[in-house]
C-alpha cells in the first residue's frame, strides 16, 4: 500500500428514519476509518444497517448525528449540490441490481457521469473507452444492457464507477443477483482493481467476497458488533 | 451544462415512447395550428383594410353627397341648400389654410357607345386639381385642366386598362363616343396598383379602368346655368402636412353645415379616423384570438404535463441512478425540462407548417386574404416552448426532488 492517509473516517454515525410517530434507528454511534487502497467489507445480516452505512459513506443519504469526513472534508452538513459534487467526482457505486439505463448502450452507460463533470467530450470518450476496456468489454460496447448477461451487466456497472476514477469504489451486494461462476470473476475484477490502487468498500454476506477484504466491518442492529483485520 | 448531450438525451426519451410523445403534442399542434391560422387571417384583413384606407390617404378628407328622396330635396331646397356643389370646394379651400387641395368630382352615368368589355368602365368627371389630390402620373399626353373646365371643352384622359381595352381607338388624339357626345383622348395615365374593396365604406376608385373627363361636359349636366341639385358626388381635400386631419374635418363640417343652411345632405369621411376605428376593432379582435390562443395551449399544455409526469413516475429509478453517479437537482430539472420543451416546441414547429397550409386552404376556399407574418411564427414557437417550460416545471421539480435513495429502491 502506496498511501495510508484516511478516505473514509465516521466517528459516532447515527441514523434514525421518521416514520410517522415511530423513529427507527437504522444506524446507532458507528465509527469506521478506511485507508487509500484498503478493499473493506462491511457485513452483517438483513436490516442490520449495511446499506444505509454505505449510503452514507457515498453521499447519497447524510447521517442524522455523528462526523463524517471524506478525504479529509467533513462533509456532514453538505448541501444537496454538494454532495451532487461529491458523488460526481469522488465516488464510484456497484450496485446489487446492477442499475443501467436500459435504453442507453454499454458505452452510453460508462459515459453518463460525465454528463455531470467538467471534461470534454473527447476526454469523456477516452475515460469511458478506457474503463470498458479495462473491464473487458470493449467487443460489446454498443450492446443494450438487456442483450447482456448478469456478469457482463455488472461489469459495465464496474466501469461505469471506474471511469471517473473515483477516490473509492461502494459496491452494495454486488455478487448477489450472479451465479458463483459469475461471482469469482467479478471478485476477481475487484481484487485487480484494489491491486491497481483502487480504493474499495464492498457490502456483502457472501464469505467468498469476504475473503478478499482486508478488513472488515460487521454489523448488527446499526452497530458494528467486530471489526477485523487482515493486514 | 452539456446542452448537445442534454437535447440528444431529450430526443432519445420522446422518440422512446413516440407513440405517447405524438399523441400527447397534438394538443399543442391544434393549438398551435389555430394560433397560425387565425393570426393570418387577421392580419391579411388588417393588411386589406389598412391598404384600402392608405389607398384613400391618410392626410385626406372625403366629403360625399348623400341621396335625398324627393321631399328632403324640395325642404332643403327651401333652405337654400343645392346638395354638394362646386361652389362648395371654391368655400373650403377659401376658408381653411391647412387644406392644400381641394378636389371636387362626379360619378356619370354613361356608357360607351360600343361595349367593349362585360365589366363597364367607371366616367368621372373633374377639375385639374382632382391630379394632385390623387397623385395620378401621367403615362403620354396631359391631364384634365382648368380650361377645359371653363371652356367644357370635350377631352377625355384614359386610365391605362381602358386605353389598353381600346386597342387602336384608345390612342392620344383618338375619339371616344360617350353616350351622345364624342371626347377626344388627350392623355393616359401610368398604371396603378389598386385592391378590391369588399367594404361599402371604403369604396378605392380603380384609376386604371376609369375615364375622366372635364367637370361640366357631362351628358347629365345642366347647362341651363341653374344649379342642379347634387351637382357633384365627392369632394376630395386634402390636408397640408403641417395641418391636423381631425380640426379640418371638423372644419370641413362646420363650413359646410352653415353653407347647405344645417341640411344633412352630405357626409365626411375621414380615413384617419377610419384607420383608427379598424386598428380598435383589430385590438379586441386580437384579445378575443388569444383567449382562444390561451384555451386551446392551456388544455395542450395539461397533456404535456400528464405526460411528463407519466415519464419521471416511470423513470423514477434511473432517476436515481443519476442522483447516484452526481446529477445534482438542477440536471434532472434541466432534464426533463428539455424534454418538455422539445415536446411541446417539435409539435409547435408543425402545427406551424400545418397552420400555413391551412391559412392557404382558407384562402383559396373561403377567398379571404392570409398573411403569414414572421411574427406570428416567432410567437407560435414562443408560445409552444413557454407551455412546454410551465407545463414540464412542476414534473421536473418533482422530480429532482426524489430522494435518490428512494428512487433507487423503486421497482
Amino acid at each position: 500500500m502506496k498511501d495510508c492517509e484516511k478516505i473514509v473516517e465516521a466517528l459516532g454515525i447515527w441514523k434514525i428514519y421518521e416514520m410517522g410517530p415511530e423513529s427507527v434507528e437504522a444506524l446507532r454511534g458507528i465509527d469506521i476509518s478506511v485507508k487509500s487502497g484498503e478493499f473493506v467489507g462491511i457485513m452483517g445480516p438483513s436490516g442490520s444497517g449495511k446499506s444505509t452505512l454505505m449510503h452514507i459513506i457515498g453521499c447519497l443519504e447524510r447521517a442524522t448525528e455523528g462526523i463524517y469526513l471524506l478525504n479529509g472534508k467533513n462533509i456532514s452538513h453538505f448541501s444537496d449540490r454538494d454532495l451532487s459534487l461529491m458523488r460526481a467526482n469522488q465516488i464510484g457505486f456497484v450496485f446489487q441490481t446492477f442499475n443501467l439505463i436500459p435504453q442507453y448502450s454499454v458505452f452510453e452507460n460508462v459515459e453518463i457521469p460525465f454528463l455531470y463533470r467538467n471534461e470534454t467530450r473527447y476526454t469523456a470518450r477516452r475515460l469511458a473507452e478506457r474503463a470498458v476496456d479495462r473491464v473487458g468489454l470493449s467487443a460489446r460496447r454498443n450492446h443494450k444492457p438487456s442483450e447482456l448477461s448478469g456478469g457482463e451487466m455488472q461489469r459495465v456497472a464496474i466501469a461505469r464507477a471506474l471511469a471517473v476514477d473515483p477516490l473509492l469504489i461502494l459496491a452494495d451486494e454486488p455478487t448477489g443477483n450472479l451465479d458463483s461462476e459469475t461471482s469469482k470473476s467479478i471478485i476477481s475484477l475487484f481484487q485487480d482493481l484494489n491491486m491497481q490502487g483502487t480504493t474499495l468498500i464492498v457490502v456483502t454476506h457472501e464469505k467468498e467476497v469476504a475473503s478478499q477484504c482486508q478488513k472488515i466491518y460487521r454489523l448488527f442492529d446499526g452497530r458494528i458488533v467486530n471489526n477485523e483485520g487482515r493486514a | 451544462m452539456k446542452w448537445g448531450q442534454i437535447m440528444h438525451d431529450a430526443w432519445r426519451a420522446l422518440f422512446r415512447h413516440r407513440l405517447r410523445s405524438f399523441l400527447s403534442s397534438l394538443g399543442i399542434v391544434f393549438a398551435v395550428v389555430a394560433v397560425v391560422a387565425m393570426l393570418s387571417i387577421a392580419e391579411g384583413a388588417k393588411r386589406e383594410i389598412l391598404d384600402q384606407i392608405e389607398g384613400l390617404g391618410t392626410n385626406s378628407i372625403i366629403v360625399r353627397s348623400l341621396q335625398l328622396t324627393k321631399t328632403q330635396e324640395i325642404a332643403a331646397r327651401r333652405r337654400l341648400s343645392h346638395g354638394l356643389v362646386l361652389s362648395d370646394a371654391k368655400a373650403l379651400k377659401k376658408a381653411i389654410h391647412t387644406v392644400s387641395c381641394v378636389a371636387p368630382l362626379k360619378e356619370v352615368k354613361a356608357s360607351l357607345s360600343k361595349s367593349i368589355t362585360q365589366d363597364p368602365f367607371e366616367i368621372v368627371a373633374i377639375t385639374e386639381s382632382y391630379q394632385e389630390a390623387k397623385s395620378l402620373a401621367i403615362k403620354q399626353g396631359r391631364f384634365v385642366c382648368d380650361t377645359d373646365v371653363v371652356r367644357r371643352n370635350l377631352v377625355c384622359v384614359l386610365g391605362e386598362e381602358v386605353s389598353r381595352s381600346l386597342g387602336d381607338g384608345g390612342h392620344l388624339g383618338e375619339a371616344l363616343r360617350l353616350e351622345d357626345r364624342t371626347y377626344r383622348i388627350v392623355g393616359i395615365l401610368q398604371k396603378r396598383q389598386w385592391m378590391h374593396s369588399k367594404s361599402p365604406v371604403l369604396t378605392v376608385r380603380n384609376y386604371n379602368r376609369a375615364i375622366f373627363i372635364p367637370i361640366g361636359t357631362e351628358v347629365t349636366a345642366d347647362v341651363q346655368g341653374q344649379t342642379r341639385f347634387g351637382e357633384i358626388s365627392e369632394l376630395w381635400i386634402r390636408v397640408a402636412r403641417n395641418g391636423n386631419v381631425q380640426a379640418c374635418a371638423e372644419a370641413v363640417k362646420r363650413i359646410l353645415n352653415r353653407k347647405h343652411g344645417g341640411v344633412e345632405d352630405f357626409q365626411v369621411i375621414v380615413p384617419q379616423e377610419l384607420m383608427i376605428q379598424a386598428q380598435k376593432t383589430q385590438r379586441i379582435f386580437n384579445i378575443i384570438l388569444g383567449c382562444i390562443a390561451g384555451i386551446s395551449l392551456l388544455v395542450g399544455g395539461i397533456g404535456i404535463m400528464n405526460t411528463m409526469l407519466a415519464s419521471v413516475a416511470e423513470r423514477t429509478r434511473e432517476i436515481g441512478i443519476r442522483r447516484a453517479i452526481g446529477a445534482a437537482q438542477k440536471h434532472i430539472v434541466v432534464q426533463f425540462l428539455c424534454e418538455a420543451i422539445v415536446l411541446t416546441t417539435t409539435g409547435g414547429c408543425v402545427g406551424i407548417i400545418l397552420g400555413a397550409g391551412s391559412a392557404v386552404i382558407i384562402s383559396k376556399v373561403a377567398g379571404w386574404k392570409t398573411v403569414l407574418t414572421i411574427w406570428s411564427v416567432v410567437i407560435s414557437i414562443i408560445m409552444a416552448g413557454g407551455v412546454g417550460l410551465v407545463s414540464g416545471l412542476y414534473p421536473a421539480v418533482k422530480a429532482a426532488r426524489l430522494e435518490p435513495v428512494r428512487a433507487l429502491r423503486h421497482e
